[in-house]
């Protein structure tokens, strides 16, 4: 009887176990990002021009890239979160949008969309902290970047 | 007493070795030296008394036939070899652990060298919306960084003309 008793109770731990543990991951952790828009040039701002220079870690980053421009402006700047397998539309101007998935195995699939005609999805692993970055060509040989970076959640 | 190399010319004279010159010359010296002239008899002498004593042996096959008979009975003997000892722990774990540490240390050095690498290479996977969106990925492995470049076909005329050179 007692032996009875200590099976029921150990099932029932465990079941309670692992609906908890399904329960977690399909309430899902949210994933925090960043998301910058990047204006790469090499002239210095207008007087008038409200942007501001990217982070300091970004722009070294970036500078670290083989490109020619050595000034990079954050246009816009965008947090958020997302569950695990959500998708999160994010508008970074009047022309681009990007839809950032969070997948398994720290994973992330971003899609862009341009004059709203999706241009293409990239897929990376992309840890804390690492930057996921997509870029273009733009007017007056100048350039566009999305920055996406995964933070630290809370 | 005659010098060494009359004493030798001497006996080369009695065993008919001289030169003929110097046979003309050393039967001259006989003639006048008598101590010479009795050397050579006794010499002479010597040797006559001597030649019956040297036995004449004969082989009973060719002499080829009776060296190769010799040397396939060498052949034959029992050679006095050492046994071969039972290789010792020590010799049998150092034969085996040796290659084993040798391909251990070439696995982690792979390891090391791409193995890093392999696993901060997450496969960076684009998929274009249409055709004619090109583009190109750079890491900076360092910095954690993932670059994809995309050239639009209403960017291409930026892009090709004259300065626009992206790259530095």
């Amino acid at each position: 009887m007692t032996i009875h008793r200590f099976r029921l109770l150990a099932l029932s731990v465990l079941f309670g176990l692992t609906v908890g543990a399904g329960m977690a991951t399909a309430g899902g952790e949210r994933i925090a990002f960043e998301a910058t828009l990047v204006w790469g040039t090499n002239d210095p701002l207008p007087p008038d021009c409200k942007l501001k220079p990217v982070d300091e870690e970004v722009s070294r980053k970036l500078c670290k890239l083989p490109f020619k421009w050595k000034n990079y402006y954050a246009v816009r700047e965008q947090a958020f979160s997302v569950k695990l397998g959500d998708q999160k539309e994010v508008t970074m101007s009047e022309e681009c949008e990007i839809l950032v998935t969070p997948l398994k195995d720290d994973k992330v699939e971003l899609a862009l969309r341009g004059k709203g005609k999706m241009v293409g999805k990239v897929t990376q692993k992309l840890e804390v902290n690492r930057l996921l970055v997509t870029g273009g060509n733009a007017e007056n040989l100048t350039s566009w970047f999305v920055v996406l970076r995964r933070v630290q959640g809370d | 007493m005659k010098d060494q190399d009359i004493l030798l010319k001497v006996q080369a004279f009695v065993d008919g070795e001289l030169p003929e010159a110097e046979q003309a010359q050393m039967a001259a010296l006989a003639s006048r030296d008598p101590d010479v002239n009795a050397l050579i008899k006794e010499l002479k002498q010597t040797r006559q008394a001597l030649a019956g004593y040297d036995e004449k042996r004969e082989l009973p096959e060719s002499r080829e036939f009776y060296w190769s008979q010799i040397q396939r009975r060498i052949g034959t003997l029992p050679v006095d070899m050492p046994e071969p000892r039972p290789p010792s722990l020590m010799a049998t774990l150092a034969r085996w652990l040796v290659p084993a540490t040798c391909l251990a240390a070439l696995v982690a050095v792979g390891f090391m060298v791409f193995g890093g690498r392999q696993a901060s290479d997450d496969g960076v996977s684009w998929q274009a919306a249409y055709d004619g969106v090109n583009a190109f990925t750079y890491r900076d492995y360092d910095e954690g960084t993932t670059l994809l470049w995309l050239s639009y076909p209403a960017d291409n005329a930026v892009a090709d003309s004259g300065e626009a050179a992206t790259m530095n």
